[in-house]
């Protein structure tokens, strides 16, 4: 049988191809994301471009294409050996905030090929310099990305030696049907239950998406800073229940905001995402999305720089994980892999019944944790997604070396840039003022 | 079920769910690696192991820091 060997794609791989496909569809650009490492000095992109040459032959999964097996399961087909590299660009800025700019363009820029999937971009500021990885979501999750840089700086420092390149596999998912049918049932159900009565609030999707790109607002805080955010996180949320915490704060600014610019409605609606990789995730879990999501649903009227709605957002989140929703998705989107992804776009739509949804949310704090790259000494890590065309925009939070950083990502023409200045201020003082 | 035991439960869960690390009965659990998606898992061991639902204690630090306050406090409400 020749499905032996081969690196299927899972179901929310599925869903990303499709994300991917939507995206390009309707912007000319997929659905990729970025990670931006921050140096205390420029790396010798020369000598940088070589080692990255010698890594990425190490892992030929990095030019897959994906295709469909004779049992209609889509998987990942890739070369025997990898013989071409990956982009690497070096630009120069004369400020953070031009740096910055470039590399959001970077993330806004379609890869030349279908095989293509990465690009490596380094941009000097002075003594100074912002690194970055772009990379397909299809490829590689934000905690996939950020372990496959910190594999590169082992592999630049001699401390990773693969003997042979890395040649990834995972099964079909082609039996025990019922219990993903189940799963599929429980997910309908909640779907259900979520859009019962509900009426989304929400920014508006512009009618004409052609080349529009995604912009960027981020905020780093400096480790005095995020150590007070942690402690009114524990405070008001709970004892490490920073997810909740950024996401109920997310909440109150982005209502405080857009308010009147949301579709009218009585609920914010909003998928989370969530990590499932195994608790000792090795290179079988570098590549390719182990995530999952859980949608989660607030009144309108509930959301308030209030404890109480604070401690509501810890135990709405606590009874989603609990109820095992996200480990439910995963199984039952290995049942759309059989549906074309024309069709796709149509049969999530049908099964989330939602209207919309507000904004994406997630919280990263497990990934890049060396405090060098390639010689430099790392101060600061920020993701820049593109974010699924609904609902065009995310907030982001991620924790490196104790600092937090939020990233800001909207759809051009969602919301105007005087808007999303306001809000990452307006995000900014709700995390500084203190809670009552 | 002694506290002694509630203990050793604990820092087998907490070891799994920090992928084999080895926990120590007296480190805070944010020094040992625990985020939110991991407590909440913890959490729900708990609410499984103990029939203990603490997400509606309001999770205050002073009652989770370590393992060993984390096991009195749960040794406490069972008795």
């Amino acid at each position: 049988m020749r499905t032996k060997g081969l690196c299927y794609l899972n179901g929310i791989d599925w869903v990303f191809y499709t994300l991917d496909h939507l995206s390009k569809k309707a912007t000319g650009c997929g659905n990729a994301s970025q990670v931006i490492l921050s140096l205390d000095r420029p790396l010798d992109i020369d000598q940088v471009g070589v080692r990255l040459s010698a890594f990425v032959r190490l892992f030929p999964v990095v030019h897959s294409k994906c295709k469909r097996d004779w049992n209609l399961a889509p998987f990942w087909s890739y070369p025997e050996h990898s013989t071409s590299d990956i982009p690497v660009i070096s630009k120069i800025a004369v400020s953070d905030d031009e740096a910055l700019s470039v590399l959001h363009n970077c993330v806004n820029q379609p890869f030349a090929q279908e095989c293509d999937h990465l690009r490596f971009v380094q941009v000097t500021v002075g003594a100074r310099a912002f690194v970055s990885l772009v990379f397909d979501h299809r490829l590689l999750d934000a905690r996939g990305a950020q372990n496959f840089l910190q594999l590169f700086h082992q592999f630049y420092s001699g401390k990773f030696i693969l003997p042979e390149p890395f040649r990834p596999i995972r099964p079909s998912h082609l039996s025990l049907w019922k219990e993903k049918f189940l799963a599929g049932q429980r997910v309908n159900r909640r779907f259900l239950d979520l859009s019962h009565d509900c009426q989304s609030q929400h920014l508006s999707i512009p009618d004409e998406l052609k080349a529009r790109k995604f912009l960027f607002r981020t905020v780093s805080f400096d480790r005095l800073q995020s150590d007070r955010i942690t402690e009114q996180a524990y405070d008001t949320a709970g004892y490490l229940m920073m997810a909740p915490y950024f996401l109920a704060v997310s909440m109150v600014a982005f209502q405080a905001v857009f308010g009147k610019s949301l579709s009218k409605g009585n609920s914010f609606v909003i998928p989370v995402n969530t990590d499932i990789r195994s608790r000792n995730p090795g290179l079988q879990e570098l590549f390719f999305n182990h995530l999952s999501f859980f949608f989660l649903r607030f009144s309108s009227e509930a959301v308030q720089p209030s404890r109480e709605f604070i401690k509501q957002v810890s135990r709405v989140m606590y009874e989603a994980m609990s109820g095992g929703f996200a480990q439910d998705l995963a199984q039952a989107s290995l049942l759309l892999r059989a549906v074309p992804k024309m069709f796709l776009d149509t049969v999530q739509r049908a099964l989330m019944r939602l209207k919309g949804l507000s904004f994406s949310f997630s919280y990263v704090n497990k990934g890049y944790d060396a405090l060098e790259f390639c010689g430099a000494q790392v101060t600061g890590v920020i993701h820049t997604p593109r974010v699924a065309i609904t609902p065009g925009v995310g907030i982001f939070f991620t924790q490196f070396n104790g600092n937090i950083s939020i990233t800001f990502a909207f759809l051009e023409g969602i919301l105007s840039e005087q808007d999303a200045d306001s809000f990452i201020g307006r995000l900014q003082s709700v995390l500084s003022d203190e809670i009552v | 079920m002694t506290k002694a035991e509630i203990e050793q439960i604990l820092v087998k869960e907490i070891g799994i769910i920090l992928g084999g690390v080895q926990v120590g009965e007296d480190k805070p659990l944010h020094e040992l690696g625990l985020d939110s998606m991991g407590f909440v898992e913890l959490l729900v061991f708990i609410e499984k192991k103990f029939n203990l639902k603490l997400v509606d204690s309001g999770l205050a630090r002073d009652n989770f820091k370590t393992v060993r306050i984390l096991a009195s406090s749960i040794f406490e409400k069972l008795r």
